[in-house]
């Protein structure tokens, strides 16, 4: 008798085992598009816990209720899940709208990942990788001298072409753009950290690419139903960035990156724009009827005879000839606070949530327009320059980008991402 | 989210950081009574802190004529609204949701004010719930009624603003609990002018990051109050510290007020922030609407206020209003005098209970002339 139930168990065993095989390649993709961000499967720590081995740490239940509504298992008291929570920074995970056989899937797939010994399913994973990226394996030619050891590929490529000239972003329609092929990638909404973005807004965005020795550019379209170009309390701005790891050595989370891997990024906005087309975008600008009866200590700037009153004193006027002690923002050297713009981009730095910082060193350049429902938009990137906050590789690395729908009061986190791609530089 | 202890609602909440109290906590009392809305310490403060460009919509304080007045226009029921009702349990512990405990995927519940709802600092003064009937006449109870409310940041000890930040741009003082925007670190994402319930930050369109209150720390860092404190002609307003954490001290005004008379009150203790600016609620308004503005402790407080009269200890401490510009940090009351000192215990402040009259001839002999009442 107890000879045949083991002999069932072996066989019930057996078949597990091929069932998870079969369940890691759908687990690999929700994965990558839910947990990847937070989390790696032996790399480390990212924002969340390493991954590898969850399966032998915890029980199947406990896993399922936790990545189901993580902050409910912390409420509820489990020693486990609090000290994991306080071990982290407090920073809460998103309850995941998952199936349970969805959620065993990804369980399936971070077993294979964390026994790379198992013959099974690191055969399903590299089935689908091959399935998935023929090309790339192909044209991929020269190996990196130093590929990133957590170097995943990615589901999207972009190529980027070699190109001899200067590339003047403020030629939205040059010739040589309509040469280059264009990828189009699927956006999603922004829900892993506070404040998400709960009413997504844009479905996708296309994206060419050519390279210049020390320069990436992009030519980015998307649709976009209104132009929002304002700023005010309850007005927003639409918005674009793309970012780049410093570094290939260690690829950082898309999310902002994190303390082992710094991001470069390049921040578009539709307000400096603006600022850029038409000049500061001041307050009587966008209220052509305001009226103040006076900004103290700038009466010297009145003169009645020529109708000049308070509300004709412009920003710019006052950042020329006298102390902004009135303009705190400015007066601390805000980077937003920037009254006389020359870029509608800016170049920042961060390692994660909260930390974004802007560089030093400007040196990106951006144009934009709008028309028929869609923006059209020219970013130039230094690249290689030597600079240590400015993205550095051979010949591939990743981008990932973000817009924002100032329409639908997308505003900081509240965005929509598309998480790394690979980009070729072709020869 | 961790778990913190709101004395004002008597029972633990949910907020997204630690509980960690300052040393000691900037307090302000107001006298609803009092105030007249003559708008000295609006003004005060906006040419102190908030006149220059961008600023226009910026009032870190305003007085607004209850229950139709409002600034920016309707901040208060319409973050109640969002509340989904509040109720208090007889035991005096709150049952309902603060804007922490928020089941919308937000972090904070806040409501977010259209640009319109700032362009009208001060609409609905003086206007009075209803009208009069033909033949009314006042017979002690007023039939109609309006109050009003000075306003401003409440320093609180849970702000909704700093837990909505995702910059971490906001921080609260540890030295007095001053809660401050930090301006060069602000990217202007405008979460805490959603997440403020009292609607005290403000949004500057041309430095493009958001601006409040900032206690006139600068004052307050020399023993001084602030201006709209300072500057308040009714002497409605006391500016000094509390430690909640502490036994109340039958010394200090403030705990004499707040925590052993329990006659100045919270303003919306409901939304969760732990204020730090006590009202003392005004005596003519009716019951339930006072409740929902200041919690379930109103009637007790304005019997309290009623009988102060008689008691001369509380007397005394109302009596420092408006006397000094100096911080008071306890007070004695003496026979004929209310005694503030400040920190180190030196008197800074004396007070008589009744001003000294005095009644002069109507022949003035020094000028050899009649003195006249000329209006």
């Amino acid at each position: 008798m107890k000879r045949i139930l083991f002999l069932v168990l072996i066989a019930v065993a057996t078949q597990l085992q091929s069932v998870y095989a079969q369940n890691a390649a759908a687990g690999e993709k929700t994965f990558k598009a839910s947990c990847n961000a937070c989390h790696s499967i032996g790399k480390g720590k990212i924002v969340g816990p390493d991954l590898i081995n969850v399966n032998k740490r915890r029980t199947e239940k406990w896993l399922i209720s936790f990545i189901r509504s993580s902050q409910t298992v912390v409420k509820s008291g489990d020693p486990i899940a609090v000290k994991l929570f306080n071990d982290h920074n407090k920073i809460p995970m998103p309850d995941q709208k998952l199936t349970d056989a969805q959620i065993k899937d990804v369980l399936a797939y971070i077993k294979s990942k964390s026994a790379p010994a198992n013959p099974a399913p690191a055969t399903a994973a590299t089935k689908k990788a091959a399935i998935s990226t023929p090309s790339t394996k192909t044209t991929t030619k020269p190996v990196v001298a130093k590929q990133a050891d957590d170097w995943i590929d990615a589901e999207y490529k972009l190529k980027s072409y070699p190109t001899q000239q200067d590339v003047n972003p403020k030629e939205l329609n040059a010739e040589f753009w309509s040469k280059i092929e264009a990828l189009k990638l699927p956006v999603s909404p922004q829900t892993l950290a506070y404040p998400t973005l709960q009413i997504p807004s844009i479905e996708y965005l296309t994206v060419k690419s050519v390279y210049r020795p020390k320069e990436v550019a992009f030519l980015i379209e998307w649709n976009d139903s209104s132009k929002s170009n304002e700023v005010d309390v309850v007005k927003f701005c639409d918005q674009f960035a793309v970012e780049f790891p410093l570094s290939t050595k260690v690829i950082p989370s898309y999310m902002m990156g994190n303390k082992e891997g710094m991001v470069h990024i390049v921040h578009w906005k539709a307000i400096w724009q603006e600022d850029c087309e038409k000049g500061f975008q001041d307050v009587q600008v966008k209220y052509p009827n305001m009226w103040v009866d006076v900004y103290p200590g700038l009466e010297s700037y009145l003169d009645r005879s020529k109708r000049i009153y308070a509300q004709d004193i412009t920003a710019v006027q006052i950042v020329d000839t006298r102390s902004t002690g009135n303009m705190p923002g400015t007066y601390s050297k805000n980077p937003m606070s920037q009254i006389k713009r020359k870029e509608p981009v800016e170049e920042a730095v961060a390692e994660g949530f909260g930390t974004l910082t802007t560089q030093e060193t400007q040196q990106a350049k951006a144009w934009a327009e709008w028309k028929d429902g869609k923006w059209k938009l020219c970013v130039v990137v230094p690249v290689n320059t030597g600079n240590k906050y400015k993205a550095t590789f051979t010949d591939r690395t990743k981008v990932a980008f973000a817009l924002w729908d100032g329409g639908f009061q997308n505003i900081g986190g509240r965005k929509h991402f598309i998480p790394w791609v690979d980009l070729f530089f072709q020869k | 989210m961790a778990k913190v202890k709101n004395w004002q609602l008597n029972r633990e909440m949910e907020y997204p950081y630690e509980e960690k109290k300052p040393k000691k906590q900037i307090t302000y009392v107001f006298d609803t009574n009092k105030c007249i809305a003559c708008q000295t310490c609006t003004v005060a403060c906006k040419t102190t802190w908030t006149s220059g460009k961008g600023e226009e919509t910026i009032f870190f304080n305003n007085v607004e004529t209850k229950p139709y007045g409002g600034y920016p226009q309707k901040w208060d029921v319409n973050t109640l609204k969002e509340l989904n009702g509040q109720e208090w349990g007889k035991d005096g512990v709150y049952k309902g949701k603060t804007i922490f405990e928020s089941e919308t995927g937000e972090r904070v519940t806040g409501w977010r004010p259209p640009e319109r709802n700032y362009a009208f600092p001060n609409i609905g003064e003086d206007e009075v719930l209803g009208n009069m009937e033909k033949g009314a006449f006042f017979n002690g109870i007023h039939d109609i009624w309006m109050f009003y409310l000075a306003r401003i940041c409440n320093h609180c000890s849970y702000p909704g603003c700093l837990a909505a930040c995702p910059r971490k741009a906001i921080y609260k003082r540890e030295e007095d609990g001053i809660v401050l925007i930090d301006q060069s670190r602000c990217r202007g994402y405008k979460e805490c002018v959603k997440a403020c319930p009292y609607k005290k930050t403000f949004f500057n369109m041309v430095t493009r990051v958001s601006e409040k209150c900032i206690g006139c720390y600068p004052l307050i860092e020399q023993g001084e109050q602030p201006r709209c404190v300072t500057s308040c002609i009714g002497k409605i307003r006391l500016q000094g510290f509390m430690e909640d954490a502490k036994e109340p001290r039958r010394d200090s005004p403030f705990d004499m007020i707040v925590r052993i008379k329990k006659i100045a009150l919270p303003l919306y203790p409901q939304f969760g922030t732990q204020p730090n600016v006590y009202y003392v609620p005004p005596v003519h308004v009716p019951k339930d609407f006072l409740i929902q503005m200041f919690g379930p402790n109103v009637e007790e407080a304005i019997t309290q206020y009623r009988n102060m009269k008689d008691d001369k200890e509380l007397l005394a401490a109302f009596m420092l209003f408006g006397n000094t510009h100096r911080i008071i940090h306890s007070y004695k009351a003496e026979e004929n005098y209310a005694v503030g000192y400040n920190e180190i215990g030196d008197e800074i402040v004396r007070v008589p209970y009744v001003e000294p009259v005095l009644n002069r001839p109507h022949w003035d002999a020094q000028f050899q002339t009649f003195r006249h009442n000329t209006p």
